[in-house]
């Protein structure tokens, strides 16, 4: 790779990249994801590349075999889209491989069972952007991720990529990229919505040479997975974004604070680094102007709560990951003392599509006070469950019925959890809530990093919330009495109810408890960590009042509160119950009806699972 | 300068200012934690939340780390603001319900009883950071640090080891903990030089003590076994003793020079406070080794008790009487020791042991009864010598001392405390009530913030001073007491006491006797007994000669030799022997010619004359008064008593 030193030397080299990208137009390209790795995509694509080579000396085939980042429909992975024709496959497995080789790279046909089907209409989907779960989404930072090969920079500058950096460092100054940026009205994608332009403006007027800027990677809510995403499949847009940051700014050096249980993001950014270093878009006098900027990565030991901002600028500092009250803010005193600009990876993310499209274009997404696009890791019990980028202003139940493809197992929505473990918990009164900062906010909820779970009616909303604070609790640093103390207590009258131990009063303790710690805790993991319960309370308090005055749980998740029972119009005797039973709590003999000793039972719920007839209850 | 408003008063502070800081010149003071002046706020506790509000937006912060800024208005009386404190002092009282520092703060901010679930009763620590910050910060190492997170955090060194090379005890750490907890932390000895100082002098005073002790008990053995020490120092501790020593001055109107050593203890006590009765006195000793410690039952006029006791000792040693010198200690112990103790322990062979001998134990029995009540009872509220060096201790040198910035009012040397001297609100104590026993700065002290040292300005004004109504009431009560001894109401019997060798008057001798007995247990024939009842009341527990019971010897002079006051003058055998103690009176009628009394006078004051007796020729022993001294020897061994008997002199009765 050649040193860029001219910004004519970088456009020229664009040309050529794009025009090897336009010749290999035809490709096989194989999702490299985590997501999809996981379920052995890594030997789909050497089953692919051997069998391509194989066929090679019959036919003259050229297709290429590509690795690219998440497509984000992690739920059908391993993903394969067949390239130019966009023939789009779900759960591709090696001994599929010589059949879409011969059929579909040299025959063309399409085949028909590995194709996603519509779960409205069950209709096979053959391209990739007919695919309900791709229709309905707005693909502005994920739009590369399956068209590119991250470990390749080339890529990413065939498709425009730097260009936003070349164009800020050439024609505008810091301040007007800050304009560009204040007038795109993107808010922090770490979940608080704080305006970046105007955090980069503080930042920019502090006094002092030295300055850092930032990205928080430390994706630690569980369940979500979307800056995970946008590394693996993108880095360069990240690098560019925190480059024009950072030319904005003032900074000549930056951090990207990663988590460690992100082997492949970590690995992949490096190398990324490591290009944009060879190429003179990092490091010193970049594209022969006078502006240098370092990029360190910076790994993170997996605490949850070094994603909040002084905490982790702690644990950059080689200290405990422990928040400090603010104010000071980062942007007057933040590393080492020095102004420093923090911003989630979609943020930073964000930036160059702002610079080269321009704010206006930008800003035509989303609603009034919210622009843009937002990432969601849409999980729990729903059809389509993976990343899923959605311009601001849609409503839930466009995301769960839409993009989700409703719940699974046709059972009944019961309650949407937003921002995390100390987001809350939204019931389906409020599903036509448009998406963003401050109506999640009047709801009880927030944005929070993205996570999104969807529950259905055998959620126990008690249970939900003594595990998001389980969660908060131990992940919370200990500094303050607030969350230490509040959260840890709150978490054990949460057990008593859910061990049918419940007192009369405890739901109001909760909630005059959970309010003083959202005023009183030191940090935003402490100030949210009581979301869950309240707002389970606002919306399901039938659910509590079940628990502590009647002893039951509705949802019959609570062992201490549940029975379970065979339903004897449904029972024919099969024993495969009995035969599960761990305990030998039920007894039976074939064909006859079974019965539960509930003395012995565990309440494992192994019988209703393995039930084939729906026979067994739960009361 | 910048304008706010808190609690709906405008004031205006210097730019920079920390609202916690302005809130206090606004008059309210809020509780802290884990805010100290010395170090940049941490925002832990959350004790200091208050609400704020700005252009229309209110929100909770602490003041600890908050600055003021113009136009900010802030309400800590809010519900918002009240209700966040109440819920922080709830959640750090359930975590450390038996710490006082917290027990306080949480009933200032409306918490009397945790709400919440404790996990460990025994915990102090409130996880507050001020040791990790001052280990930091202050003493510019990072020795201690937080382990864990979330509800398993604590505060530790590396490894949860003790390094002696990270950690040069500077103890920082401690002067910094707002509940003592950092010294109690499992594993690591924090603060051990300064607490193997203390134990070094505590284990010092036990040593003197037990010590000074067991050569009491030495000289007691040595003195009624009759060993001759190679200097006379039997009666070391009365000589030493203040009290005795002024009185007995007093009294006698004359410079004892035997008392010269009190002097020594006056001088120790100026210097350093009431030492006599922490390190010196047998009785304190013997009191401080058993007796519940640490509670103040007796209400706080009891302590007035010993100056009122002190004044009537003085006053009536003003008139000349010494009548109640049997309260002192020494006498006390040496009185309850020797005799009935004596005999029971076989010690003193006593013939004639008796109720009136048995009496003599009465008050230390009674002292050591009390102490049942409290530890060292008789020298919080009885001991007029305490009360003696008690009125010097309020101006001397050397005293206890707390370190108010560092002292939590854990209360944990008020529960050490033998003397109950430790105020249990303010830690502080008289210094007129503390034996400087130095028990206190031992190990119990968590934050080592009881020192011993030089006070600045000695000054009255202490938790027990004496009063005018002490005064006055010890006066009245003394001089009543003068005249109804000397009114002749309880001088139900004649003065006929013979009293031991060298003493010529009556009156001169109970102007200088204290009372403390020693010559009773000296002598050798046991001749020596304290007066009791059937004589004066001025003259109780003074020594006089039983002739029932025993003889002055006439190789003896020891009673002379261990007075303390020279009331009985220390003579040699020579000059002893000529002493006249009385006279030896015949009863003819009753004398069965024996003539043992003839053989047994060493003073050949007894003659011979030949009587006629039922029809024989007998002899008849013959007193020589101008050569009997009353030594009663004839009376002793007398086989038909009383035909001899020695009268004092001048009472004997008139024969023909």
């Amino acid at each position: 790779m050649t040193r860029l030193n001219t910004f004519a030397e970088l456009e020229q080299w664009r040309t050529q990249a794009a025009a090897a990208r336009a010749q290999n137009e035809k490709c096989v390209t194989v999702c490299g994801g985590t997501g999809c790795r996981a379920y052995g995509s890594e030997k789909v694509w050497e089953a692919f590349r051997a069998e391509i080579a194989k066929q090679q000396a019959n036919v003259k085939l050229n297709y290429q075999v590509k690795v690219t980042g998440c497509h984000g429909f992690c739920e059908k992975g391993p993903l394969v889209v067949i390239r130019p024709a966009q023939i789009f496959y779900t759960r591709v497995q090696v001994k599929d491989v010589p059949k879409i080789v011969s059929d579909t790279l040299i025959g063309g046909k399409v085949i028909e069972r590995l194709l996603a089907t519509d779960p409205q209409t069950n209709e096979h989907v053959v391209h990739e952007h007919d695919v309900p779960f791709y229709k309905h989404q707005s693909r502005l930072l994920l739009n590369m991720n399956g068209e590119i090969d991250p470990t390749r920079i080339e890529e990413y500058v065939a498709l425009g990529g730097y260009g936003a950096f070349a164009k800020a460092l050439s024609n505008m100054s810091g301040e007007q990229v800050i304009a560009q940026v204040k007038a795109s009205k993107l808010r922090g994608r770490g979940g608080a919505g704080f305006p970046t332009g105007v955090k980069w403006e503080t930042c920019r007027n502090q006094p002092g040479e030295v300055k850092y800027v930032v990205c928080n990677a430390d994706e630690g809510d569980p369940g979500a997975y979307m800056d995970r995403s946008l590394i693996e499949g993108n880095p360069h847009r990240l690098i560019e974004g925190l480059a024009i940051g950072a030319y904005a700014i003032g900074a000549q050096e930056g951090y990207v604070y990663i988590r460690h249980e992100y082997p492949l993001a970590v690995k992949t950014l490096e190398l990324a680094i490591k290009q944009a270093e060879e190429c003179g878009l990092l490091g010193k006098n970049i594209l022969g102007t006078k502006f240098n900027f370092t990029l360190h990565v910076q790994l993170g030991a997996g605490a949850f709560v070094c994603g909040e901002e002084t905490a982790l600028m702690a644990s950059i500092e080689g200290r405990v990951g422990e928040p400090m009250p603010r104010p000071p803010f980062p942007a007057e005193k933040g590393l080492w003392g020095k102004p420093t600009n923090i911003n989630n990876v979609k943020s930073w993310s964000s930036i160059p599509i702002i610079i080269s499209q321009g704010a206006d274009q930008f800003a035509k997404l989303g609603t009034e006070n919210s622009k843009g696009t937002t990432i969601f890791s849409l999980v729990g019990k729903i059809n389509n469950t993976g990343l899923v980028e959605v311009p601001m202003g849609v409503t839930l139940r466009h995301m769960v019925y839409d993009i989700g493809g409703g719940i699974s197992q046709g059972k009944k929505f019961k309650a949407l959890q937003t921002g995390g473990p100390s987001g809350g918990c939204i019931p389906e009164s409020l599903l036509d809530l448009p998406l963003d900062y401050e109506n999640l906010n009047a709801v009880g909820s927030m944005m929070g990093s993205g996570g999104m779970i969807v529950m259905d009616e055998e959620t126990c909303m008690v249970n939900i919330a003594k595990y998001f604070l389980d969660f908060t609790k131990f992940e919370s640093c200990g500094k303050c009495t607030a969350c230490r103390e509040g959260v840890r207590q709150m978490n054990t009258i949460l057990e008593r109810i859910t061990q049918g131990e419940g007192e009369e009063g405890d739901i109001e303790l909760l909630e005059t408890m959970g309010a003083a710690i959202q005023d009183g805790a030191l940090c935003a993991l402490g100030r949210t960590a009581p979301n869950p319960v309240l707002s389970t309370i606002r919306y399901f308090r039938d659910e509590y009042t079940a628990h502590i005055q009647e002893q039951k749980c509705p949802a019959g998740v609570c062992k201490s509160l549940i029975t379970f029972y065979i339903i004897a119009e449904k029972c024919n005797g099969c024993t495969l119950c009995a035969r599960n039973c761990t305990e030998a709590a039920i007894t039976g003999e074939l064909h006859q009806l079974h019965v539960i000793d509930d003395a012995k039972c565990a309440r494992c719920g192994v019988c209703r699972e393995v039930c084939t007839h729906d026979a067994v209850g739960v009361r | 300068m910048v304008n706010l408003k808190i609690n709906d008063k405008e004031i205006i502070v210097a730019e920079g200012t920390r609202l916690l800081d302005a809130i206090k010149m606004a008059g309210t003071d809020l509780p802290t934690l884990c805010n100290h002046p010395d170090l940049e706020p941490y925002g832990g506790c959350r004790l200091c939340s208050v609400e704020v509000s700005r252009n229309g937006k209110s929100w909770v912060t602490t003041a600890c780390n908050t600055l003021v800024e113009e136009g900010l208005t802030v309400q800590t009386e809010s519900d918002r603001a009240v209700s966040t404190r109440a819920l922080m002092a709830d959640l750090i009282l359930s975590r450390t319900p038996n710490v006082p520092a917290v027990q306080r703060i949480a009933s200032s901010l409306g918490v009397d009883e945790p709400r919440f679930a404790t996990t460990n009763p025994e915990e102090t620590c409130v996880l507050c950071g001020l040791c990790i910050r001052a280990c930091h910060d202050v003493a510019k190492k990072e020795v201690l640090g937080f382990v864990e997170r979330g509800p398993d955090r604590q505060v530790t060194m590396a490894f949860e080891t003790y390094d002696a090379q990270a950690c040069d005890d500077c103890n920082q750490c401690i002067t910094y903990c707002p509940t003592g907890a950092i010294t109690r932390l499992k594993g690591l000895p924090i603060g051990r030089k300064w607490y193997a100082h203390a134990k070094k002098w505590a284990r010092t005073r036990q040593a003197v003590q037990y010590g000074l002790l067991a050569f009491f008990a030495l000289l007691f053995v040595t003195t009624s076994q009759a060993l001759q020490l190679p200097i006379n120092i039997s009666n070391l501790f009365s000589r030493l003793d203040p009290l005795q020593a002024i009185m007995a001055n007093i009294a006698a109107r004359e410079l004892l020079p035997l008392y010269l050593p009190a002097m020594l203890t006056l001088i120790a006590t100026i210097l350093f406070g009431r030492v006599w009765c922490g390190w010196v006195c047998p009785l304190g000793a013997i009191l401080q080794l058993f007796g519940p410690v640490g509670t103040r039952k007796m209400q706080s006029w009891f302590r007035m008790i010993k100056y009122g006791l002190l004044i009537v000792l003085f006053v009536m040693a003003l008139f000349g009487s010494l009548a109640f010198m049997w309260l002192d200690p020494i006498t006390i112990l040496v009185r309850g020791v020797a005799d009935p103790i004596g005999v029971i322990l076989g010690i003193i062979e006593m013939p004639g042991f008796k109720v009136g001998t048995l009496f003599s134990m009465v008050m230390l029995v009674l002292v050591l009864g009390l102490n049942l009540i409290e530890k060292r009872f008789w020298c919080r509220y009885l001991c007029p010598l305490g009360a003696l060096l008690g009125l010097g201790s309020k101006f001397d040198w050397i005293r206890r001392r707390v370190n108010e910035m560092s002292c939590v009012q854990c209360g944990d040397c008020v529960k050490t405390c033998p003397m109950g001297a430790i105020n249990p609100e303010t830690i502080q104590n008289d210094p007129a009530e503390c034996v400087m026993c130095l028990d206190c700065a031992d190990a119990p002290c968590p934050k080592t913030a009881i020192t011993y040292g030089r006070q600045p300005t000695p000054r009255w004004n202490h938790e027990f001073d004496p009063g005018r109504r002490e005064f006055i009431g010890g006066t009245a009560t003394a001089a009543a007491g003068v005249v109804l001894l000397n009114s002749g109401l309880f001088q139900d019997k004649a003065n006929d006491l013979i009293r031991p060798p060298g003493v010529i008057s009556e009156k001169a001798f109970l102007d200088k006797c204290i009372r403390c007995d020693q010559c009773v247990q000296a002598c050798a024939t046991h001749a020596l007994h304290p007066v009791t009842f059937g004589s004066t009341w001025d003259a109780f527990w003074t020594p006089a000669i039983n002739g029932e019971l025993g003889y002055c010897d006439y190789n003896c002079n020891r009673c002379g030799q261990v007075c303390p006051a020279g009331a009985i003058p220390a003579l040699p055998l020579e000059a002893k022997r000529k002493q006249v103690m009385g006279v030896a009176v015949l009863a003819p009628s009753l004398c069965v010619n024996c003539m043992v009394c003839e053989k047994v006078c060493q003073l050949k004051a007894i003659d011979r004359i030949e009587i006629q007796k039922e029809g024989k020729l007998k002899p008849l022993p013959v007193v020589d008064p101008n050569k009997c001294n009353g030594c009663g020897q004839c009376e002793y061994k007398c086989p038909a008593p009383p035909a001899i008997k020695v009268y004092a002199p001048g009472k004997a009765p008139k024969r023909t």
